[in-house]
């Protein structure tokens, strides 16, 4: 058991500690969305009544002969009402409401904290990469009981003295101590991720069982005979009525104009576990109900529930900072086990092959590109959405290019610094580069933290003040391991 | 060297065989519509796939890993082979 945790851990932390840094930040995807165009930044939504009557006039001005239309409606974590249409030839286009003119903003071209999420889920691979993550998962489950079987040999060693050996015991306390004050979480969050996934992960189970379990329900046609569309602001008081007040965030209309348009309201998930949108769907023209979803069976319930515990949107933003915090202590706690592997391998051993010494010294290499390279490459992302010119075409692309290339040059400078260099250095821009994040900010955008503080503004003050506060944990342990002493492992990449 | 490929193939190829398996069985045997079966058979198939990780590096040898996925696997193949 003690073997398996530690080479799984070792080769698969590699892996594990970008998956969970990711999904940390993806915990706040919306708010980083929000920070990541700056030009929605001010303006304040109107009562949905209002939002609605100006989204529906400028979608017949400007996509009157669209397939389909689609309106998400301002909430507390992202102010503005999203405007999107689909065109006949089948294009999709996102604007933004203007709440004060009624017009279309149009924002930079960004996937926000979208990036985040893609890389957590499938490491932006598609199914291959959704494969490999889930695969890695199950090994993090078996990992994580594996270290619970050797936990008891821990413990003991908790009470031994082991004088000169200091260094190696802090690493392994910390490993140990992150790893048991949210032992639940690291269970909960990576089982419930793979329910999230079970359908694609366990396809045979419903073909054996008699076909997909959810039918998608046929598009109806458009007849061709143009009719006036029903008020929306109606419609939404009405499914309002029945599911609360502020309770449709999200709506979607087909052929609109036609005589054959429907419109369909979703209920917001934001205020219980299960993650199934509820929904309606009204004749388009005469505003009376066709007919309404609720998913009620138990066992889908129970799936939709896991899944809602992975992704957190029930418990509001205390609940949000709570996963934040037990994803950063996840990600400490595969952090210290993979110095924890190289720390333990320093001291000399004469029994052991030069295969295996140059073995050990690669591996601290990778872990500074697998930790460090990674928080890198993740504040990189955040001033390439600052620094790319916001008309560039192709510009989200860019960012997560730039996400990309940042974590890639991690490796060759990690190969060619010696490693506690190449620790201090990595470590030490990334520390810079969210320190000066607000800075950054400041010299782009009107939304910086000298405004946004006094307004009150959290929802973006929030990102900035988050990468100042990492930033700080990344400067100090730059410098915890600039003064650390010597230790062998340096000795060994300058022989004598 | 061959003892860790074959544990790890085990684990990764034989276990996923076995956690589909006893899906299946589960699917197959429970007293529920053929949707809520399905989803129910596949819950705890993550947990089943993560015994057996465990189970291939902690046997005496890769044989051992390998027979002890295949045959409950093969077992429950059966189950749900009959509860078609």
């Amino acid at each position: 058991m003690a073997w398996l945790h530690t080479w799984a851990g070792l080769l698969l932390g590699w892996v594990l500690f970008a998956i969970f840094a990711t999904g940390t930040l993806t915990v706040f995807d919306s708010e980083i969305d929000y920070w990541m165009q700056p030009e929605l930044h001010g303006a304040e939504a109107p009562p949905t009544a209002e939002t609605l009557e100006l989204a529906q006039r400028a979608l017949r001005r400007t996509a009157g002969n669209a397939r389909e239309w689609s309106i998400q409606l301002p909430g507390a974590r992202r102010p503005v009402a999203r405007i999107a249409w689909r065109t006949p030839d089948d294009a999709y286009h996102v604007r933004y409401l203007d709440p004060a003119t009624g017009t279309l903003l149009t924002a930079r071209a960004t996937d926000g904290g979208g990036h985040f999420e893609d890389f957590h889920a499938q490491l932006h691979a598609g199914d291959p990469g959704m494969w490999l993550v889930s695969a890695v998962a199950v090994a993090l489950l078996a990992i994580l009981v594996s270290g619970v079987i050797i936990h008891r040999r821990i413990f003991k060693d908790f009470f031994t003295f082991q004088p000169g050996n200091r260094l190696q015991r802090a690493w392994l306390d910390g490993h140990a101590v992150t790893a048991v004050l949210a032992l639940p979480f690291y269970l909960m969050i990576v089982y419930t991720g793979l329910v999230a996934e079970q359908d694609e992960l366990m396809p045979l189970t419903a073909l054996y069982a008699g076909g997909p379990s959810e039918s998608r329900e046929d598009e109806p046609r458009a007849l061709g005979t143009s009719a006036p569309l029903a008020p929306l602001p109606a419609l939404v008081a009405k499914a309002e009525r029945e599911w609360g007040a502020g309770m449709v965030r999200f709506l979607r209309v087909t052929h609109p104009g036609d005589a054959a348009a429907t419109i369909t309201l979703y209920r917001a998930n934001d205020d219980r576990l299960v993650d199934d949108s509820d929904s309606v769907t009204f004749d388009g023209v005469t505003g009376e109900t066709l007919h309404a979803v609720t998913i009620d069976r138990p066992a889908r319930r129970v799936q939709s529930s896991m899944e809602g515990l992975h992704y957190a949107e029930f418990g509001g933003a205390a609940l949000r900072w709570l996963y934040f915090v037990c994803g950063l202590a996840g990600a400490v706690m595969i952090a210290a086990g993979l110095v924890l592997f190289t720390v333990k391998r320093q001291k000399p051993n004469t029994r052991e092959a030069p295969q295996a010494r140059r073995f050990y010294a690669l591996a601290e290499k990778i872990n500074v590109v697998a930790i460090a390279g990674v928080l890198l490459a993740c504040i990189a992302y955040f001033w390439a959405n600052r620094l790319l010119p916001a008309a560039m075409a192709d510009r989200a692309w860019w960012e997560i290019t730039a996400f990309f290339l940042v974590w890639f040059a991690a490796l060759p400078h990690a190969l060619l610094r010696p490693a506690r260099r190449a620790w201090i250095e990595q470590l030490g821009i990334a520390a810079a580069l969210c320190l000066l994040l607000p800075a950054l900010n400041a010299a782009t955008t009107d939304t910086h933290l000298l405004h946004t503080l006094p307004r009150g503004d959290w929802r973006i003050a929030g990102v900035d003040l988050t990468a100042i506060g990492i930033g700080l944990v990344l400067a100090w342990t730059a410098r915890k391991v600039a003064g650390r002493p010597q230790t062998r492992s340096t000795a060994l990449e300058h022989p004598a | 060297m061959a003892d860790v490929a074959a544990r790890t193939g085990a684990a990764v190829f034989g276990g996923y065989v076995l956690a589909a398996a006893f899906a299946l069985a589960l699917t197959g045997i429970l007293p529920l519509s053929a949707p809520e079966a399905a989803i129910t058979g596949a819950l705890p198939s993550f947990a089943v796939h993560t015994a057996a990780v465990l189970w291939a590096f902690a046997t005496g040898d890769a044989m051992r890993a390998w027979a002890g996925l295949l045959l409950p696997a093969a077992l429950c193949g059966a189950i749900a082979w009959l509860g078609a």
